[in-house]
């Protein structure tokens, strides 16, 4: 394998496919990144076993090859390097790789190709086409609900259901549920639903970040793996085996009480309230009370109270709620709407946050039991 | 084609439940040291995950990655390094983390798509809270996956773990057949291989690693000579003996254990030399010796240092005071007279 690039674009490159790399594992291997000669570009890969990243880089290909080479070497490396072409050459007898770049020289020993986990090639399967924006936009409002603790592993992912033109994300976490729907710019061939790691969700996000072309989605046809294509990069995520609970279940049908709260002005208050509820097991009581507003107060024992009122249009009768601060944080520091509603019934059922005019997302938490 | 030696019935047993598509879910490999477990496990990964007709073929690029450690759906658990400091000993208990971090992974799908084989090497090594959070796992396990726990006691494993196994028990194989083994697979002289074969005790893998490695069957004749001159030494030595090797003892107890299963295989020898059974002795290097010292030890003797090396080795596990426990092995070990040794 002979090629040459440029530093910047191979240091770009391994940042990108770095994130896949995994750091503590069973599988040696996979601590390395594959590169390999794709027509005339290079291809960088890497993968966890859970996640795995393709980023293709323009260069010049001499000679075609591939080999699988420690990341941290030579990410640490390159990124040592002036901003100046650099020669790659392997021997392939010998797999290493020699790096040439202005006046610095390396070897570097690296495995053989074959040797590194197949990367997930999808190239046949169900397939979509989603705006980039709109898909970062619903994966940061709900990714935060997904499970932490591995006890029920289907909710540690988040759900995917493609049906039509409509993509709807959830995720919940026997506390609270995220749901999210998005438009397809092209619509799914076929129904179906998989439960992505939220770890792939976020990894997502992050890629996702600096792209402007409408995102490829593809799920393989055993349903294991789910590919997102953008502009240069690929990432196949492994999908969690299982049934994700019905969730259409847990979204209470009525209520009893609406308030339409300002999002800013309630963040405020909750933000002043959650530093004492911080040391009050997180409890964070909500006083509805129609003409008035929504009393909001936090209470540690020994240590102080804190009282807040904010404005707020609502319709039905009085009622009290307790939440959980830090879901109410998760919740609203990620929201960008100027006005939500909030529907509650009793203090014992779950409390819903909406959209005002559309069904885009639907937030449930369930209450706290407390003293009134 | 299986690569594991001797244990036939078992593989027929694996072949029958493989072809039929009935695998248990959690396999127990029970056997001695270097039987071949692991060779087993790594077969049934093979054959799990072959790309080929005949499985496993051991040819093909997904052979080529289980046998070399790097499939990304055959995970090994077993006692890991200590991370910080390379020198340090390794750890002595396979931890509930990585048990966990494996649980993690066995809710995704396989990631090539076959079956996903997790191996858990030196299973009775899993700490309790280890153990316990596998439990779940291997009741509800995921589609798709085989769990093969590998482990030398049966005993030390928690009765929760091994009930939702199906266990299978390897057996030490026949001498003659390691020493077929040996000299058609690795074509190693007869002599030698017969010593070999007497010496490994049925464990293949012993044999196999000594092909190599000319120190470990030079270690092993040394410590036999060591244990005719200690027969044939007065009190002072014996003890000094024993104090060193209680020395040995609380750097590496491994050794030492291996050292008194040593012992026994000499004793045992000696029964067999009483009873006339040459050709199923085990240090048949050193059958004059043997002849000797027979003839001027009676069987009850012989037993008595039987039942002695084995309520040491009981007594070490159960942390007696090693000085203690050897030095009265010391003194139950019979006397033999030295100057007949010498005229060999």
């Amino acid at each position: 394998m002979q090629v040459s690039c440029t530093q910047e674009n191979l240091s770009r490159g391994l940042g990108i496919v770095g994130r896949a790399v995994a750091t503590r594992t069973t599988l040696p291997i996979t601590n390395h990144v594959l590169i390999s000669t794709d027509n005339s570009r290079l291809r960088l890969s890497a993968t966890n076993l859970e996640i795995a990243i393709n980023c293709w880089i323009g260069t010049q290909v001499e000679e075609e090859g591939a080999i699988a080479i420690p990341s941290g070497l030579l990410t640490d490396f390159v990124n040592s390097l002036p901003s100046e072409n650099i020669d790659i050459k392997v021997a392939p007898q010998t797999q290493t790789m020699e790096i040439k770049c202005a006046k610095s020289e390396a070897r570097i020993s690296g495995q053989k190709a074959d040797e590194f986990p197949p990367i997930p090639r999808i190239g046949e399967g169900i397939t979509a086409k989603v705006d980039p924006r709109a898909l970062r936009n619903a994966i940061s409002q709900m990714v935060f609900a997904a499970a932490v603790d591995d006890s029920r592993p289907v909710l540690t992912g988040g759900y995917a259901q493609f049906s039509g033109d409509k993509l709807i994300l959830a995720a919940a976490d026997g506390f609270r549920l995220a749901v999210h729907n998005l438009g397809l710019v092209a619509p799914a061939g076929e129904e179906a639903g998989v439960i992505i790691p939220a770890r792939s969700l976020r990894e997502l996000d992050r890629l996702l970040r600096d792209q402007a072309d409408p995102v490829e989605i593809t799920i393989n046809p055993q349903r294991s793996q789910i590919l997102f294509r953008l502009k240069d990069v690929e990432i196949v995520s492994q999908l969690i085996q299982g049934n994700f609970p019905d969730y259409n279940q847990l979204i209470p049908q009525s209520h009893t009480t609406r308030a339409v709260i300002n999002v800013a002005e309630f963040l405020r208050a909750i933000k002043s309230a959650s530093v004492f509820a911080r040391d009050g097991s997180g409890i964070l009581k909500l006083m509805i009370t129609p003409g008035e507003g929504i009393q909001i107060s936090a209470r540690a024992e020994e240590v102080g109270d804190n009282e807040g009122t904010i404005d707020a249009e609502i319709e039905g009768q009085e009622a009290k709620i307790a939440f959980n601060s830090k879901y109410l944080m998760d919740i609203f520091t990620i929201l960008e709407d100027e006005k939500v509603a909030l529907e509650v019934t009793t203090p014992s059922s779950p409390g819903v946050f909406r959209p005002i005019g559309d069904d885009d997302w639907v937030q449930v938490v369930m209450p706290m039991f407390v003293q009134w | 084609m299986w690569q594991i030696i001797g244990q036939d019935r078992i593989v027929d047993l694996l072949k029958r439940s493989f072809h039929e598509g009935r695998l248990s879910h959690a396999y127990l490999f029970i056997g001695p040291k270097h039987v071949g477990k692991m060779t087993l496990s790594i077969n049934l990964a093979q054959a799990l995950n072959c790309l080929s007709e005949d499985k496993p073929c051991c040819e093909c690029n997904s052979c080529r990655r289980i046998a070399s450690g790097n499939h990304a759906d055959v995970q090994l658990i077993q006692l890991a390094q200590n991370s910080e400091n390379e020198q340090a000993p390794a750890r002595k208990a396979i931890s509930v983390n990585q048990i966990r971090d494996m649980q993690y992974n066995v809710n995704l799908k396989p990631y090539e798509g076959g079956y996903r084989v997790i191996i858990i090497d030196g299973a009775e090594y899993m700490s309790d809270g280890a153990a316990n959070s596998l439990l779940k796992t291997l009741e509800e396990p995921p589609p798709n996956t085989v769990f093969l726990l590998l482990a030398v006691d049966e005993g030390s494993l928690l009765p929760t773990i091994r009930s939702r196994c199906q266990k299978i028990e390897l057996p030490p194989l026949p001498s003659h057949i390691v020493k077929e083994a040996l000299m058609e697979r690795w074509g190693i002289d007869p002599s030698r291989a017969d010593l070999l074969a007497r010496a490994c005790q049925g464990s293949i893998g012993w044999a196999i690693s000594a092909i190599d490695d000319e120190g470990i069957l030079e270690e092993r004749s040394q410590h036999l000579d060591n244990l005719i001159a200690l027969s044939g030494s007065d009190i002072t030595e014996r003890f000094e003996f024993a104090a060193d090797l209680a020395t040995q003892f609380s750097k590496n107890r491994v050794a030492v254990r291996e050292r008194l299963q040593l012992w026994l295989t000499w004793w045992r020898d000696l029964l067999l030399v009483k009873g006339n059974c040459l050709e199923f002795i085990t240090n048949n290097s050193q059958e004059g010796v043997l002849g000797q010292h027979a003839a001027q030890c009676s069987t009850s003797a012989i037993g008595g240092a039987i039942r002695s090396i084995q309520e040491t080795m009981q007594q070490l596990e159960q942390n007696a005071n090693p000085r203690l426990a050897l030095e009265v092995l010391m003194l139950n070990i019979p006397y033999v007279e030295k100057e007949e040794i010498c005229l060999t």
